[in-house]
């Protein structure tokens, strides 16, 4: 390891990549598939913006949630109409 | 906190916004009427802004492992959902007029998957192609009109699945709604809405950034590879007569060369038998998923430098497959909405010469399974069974493959202007980079991409179309057409970790030296 002294150059130019990075960051989210991290193509026909709404707000785990009863449910409901057709 | 207030600011400056945009573009919207009014239509899914279930966005990146687990989990409930029966159903045994869609849809007769992802396709197609064609003024820089646009898909999708619900269960397809009664089929519309919904928020979740990507584009590939693992792994047998015989292809193969006695007649029966899936259809959907990889990799790179940093370079890959699987799938859709309104019109009016134009519809002596088109424009676009379709009907071939290649091409070019990649806006996204083609001058960049990149789209999308066809007259496990999609979704989501850097260094370079 080369020990070079701090400051100089190499720190102007990482400190400008930092801010570079940041300001990107800062500006817009992105506008379609390909700043959204498809490079050099849209790989998907679905999708184009990935912005967030001020709507009602759901947590992820409620949607977990919501799908697991909902599954139960339906599971409920079968089980319940086959027991209840061999006891009555 | 410091978001929404950003919210709030933003949304009242909007109208200064648009009122400048209007300014600006005064003379052209006053043009016509209807392109004012369409400036309107987007306001009008304002209402439903503050009542729409929204997925709250990561307020950080999302670990690579957690993504992974998200990504698992919203499929593990999907594939669930697409196996549960609903309940409520007498019979679901009529001639299935949707047959052609079900692969691409990802959806399952008789489940909660009744619908699929459907009505999410649909309307994200239907107000791209409405944003594409300028008949939807939505501005890309202003935050509140992608939000809106977001918003309106949404309220779409929910409408459309609404509408689907209800004519699938008003159809009869479980049974006459009179036999089912009111209640069980307001339990039924219900059900699939709810189970719609459901999909539609795993995909809300997988696409916000919890997942590793578009959950509808892997529900797809999910529902595509778990048909070609049963076809090729099918436990259950089925009694034609000669006793019982395994429905998939390597059981059957391992138990024909275990039970026989003859060896050689048990191993050509595993190869080529017609009735059921065979080992020569797996050897070909493992060389066309193989060979499709390979292509995967085929890229121009244009060397670019940054203006802005000195002695930053890099290149930026062109793919061959430069539209991905659009083209293919636009084509498949395109192709199953023609057979299905051809199939309708022909069982309503079974002798009018111009439907009879349009397809024939009937069951090949000897064949078994779905109605096929016999004659008319149907038949002409009907994707082959096998190669030896191709001596029986040489026009055929030929007007087929020209038309999938054609479709393809075209179809893969007009997709570039839709979704913002096309040279001019790569050429825009440049400038506003810094970036310009080594050893070129800044102002020729539009000049070169426009060289290049329509090129690359359009024979990439015949490329995708050729094998396609390549891939039905081979007979692979499931359509062409889902083994492509299959494979240029799991290969987008592979490129997606390895950027993120979810495999070791190593692992890719490994890789892709082999590719």
């Amino acid at each position: 390891m080369s020990s070079t002294p701090p400051g100089g150059q190499r720190t102007l130019q990482k400190r400008r990549q930092a801010q570079n990075v940041k300001d990107k960051q800062l500006k817009q989210t992105p506008a379609s598939t390909r700043q959204a991290g498809h490079g050099g193509s849209s790989s998907s026909i679905l999708k184009i913006y990935t912005d967030e709404a001020n709507g009602l707000r759901v947590d992820p785990l409620v949607v977990l949630f919501l799908a697991v009863a909902f599954i139960f449910s339906v599971v409920a409901m079968h089980v319940i109409s086959k027991v209840t057709g061999k006891l009555f | 906190m410091k978001l929404k207030n950003r919210q709030y600011y933003s949304s009242s400056i909007r109208f200064k916004g648009i009122y400048s945009i209007y300014q600006r573009n005064k003379s052209h919207w006053s043009g016509t009427v209807s392109q004012r009014m369409s400036g309107r239509l987007l306001d009008l899914f304002k209402p439903f802004e503050a009542y729409l279930p929204e997925v709250i966005a990561p307020q950080r990146k999302v670990p690579y492992n957690q993504k992974l687990i998200w990504t698992g989990v919203s499929l593990l409930i999907f594939l669930v959902l697409g196996q549960m029966p609903l309940y409520g159903i007498v019979s679901s045994e009529t001639s299935d007029p949707l047959y052609w869609l079900r692969a691409m849809l990802a959806s399952n007769r008789g489940t909660l998957m009744e619908l699929g992802v459907s009505p999410i396709i649909t309307s994200s197609m239907i107000f791209q192609f409405l944003q594409g064609t300028q008949l939807l003024q939505v501005d890309v820089q202003n935050k509140h009109d992608r939000e809106l646009f977001q918003i309106a898909q949404k309220v779409c999708a929910i409408v459309l699945t609404f509408g689907q619900a209800v004519v699938v269960v008003l159809s009869g397809n479980y049974g006459k709604p009179g036999d089912l009664g009111i209640a069980i089929s307001l339990l039924l519309i219900f059900q699939l809405m709810f189970a719609s919904f459901i999909v539609l928020l795993l995909d809300e979740l997988s696409s916000k950034g919890y997942g590793l990507g578009s959950g509808i584009s892997l529900f797809t590939a999910t529902n595509i590879a778990e048909q070609i693992f049963w076809k090729a792994f099918a436990p259950t047998t089925v009694n034609s007569g000669r006793g019982k015989e395994f429905e998939g292809a390597m059981i059957a193969f391992f138990h024909l060369l275990a039970v026989r006695k003859d060896k050689k007649r048990a191993l050509v029966e595993a190869f080529y038998r017609s009735n059921l899936p065979n080992m020569f259809q797996v050897i070909a959907t493992v060389f066309v998923f193989l060979f499709v990889l390979y292509l995967q990799g085929f890229r121009y790179e244009l060397p670019i430098r940054s203006t802005k940093v000195r002695g930053q370079i890099g290149t930026y890959p062109i793919k061959l497959f430069y539209t991905s699987n659009t083209p293919i799938m636009l084509q498949a859709a395109l192709t199953s909405n023609i057979f299905l309104i051809s199939q309708i019109l022909y069982q309503k009016f079974p002798s009018n010469p111009v439907i009879r134009l349009l397809g024939v519809w009937g069951v090949k002596p000897g064949q078994p399974g779905p109605q096929q088109a016999l004659s008319g424009l149907a038949y002409y676009i009907q994707p082959p069974t096998s190669v030896k379709e191709i001596p029986l009907d040489p026009i055929k071939t030929v007007i087929y493959v020209a038309f999938v290649l054609g479709v393809c091409a075209l179809f893969s070019k007009t997709w570039i202007e839709v979704s913002g990649t096309s040279p001019r806006d790569i050429a825009k996204q440049f400038k506003e980079q810094g970036m310009v083609i080594n050893g070129k001058r800044e102002t020729s960049v539009y000049r070169e991409l426009k060289k290049i990149i329509p090129t690359a789209a359009a024979f990439g999308g015949a490329t995708i179309g050729a094998l396609s066809v390549c891939s039905d007259f081979l007979g692979t496990l499931g359509s062409g057409t889902s083994i492509l999609m299959a494979t240029t979704t799991i290969y987008g989501y592979y490129e997606m970790a390895a950027k993120e850097g979810g495999f070791s260094k190593n692992f890719i370079a490994g890789v892709s030296e082999l590719m």
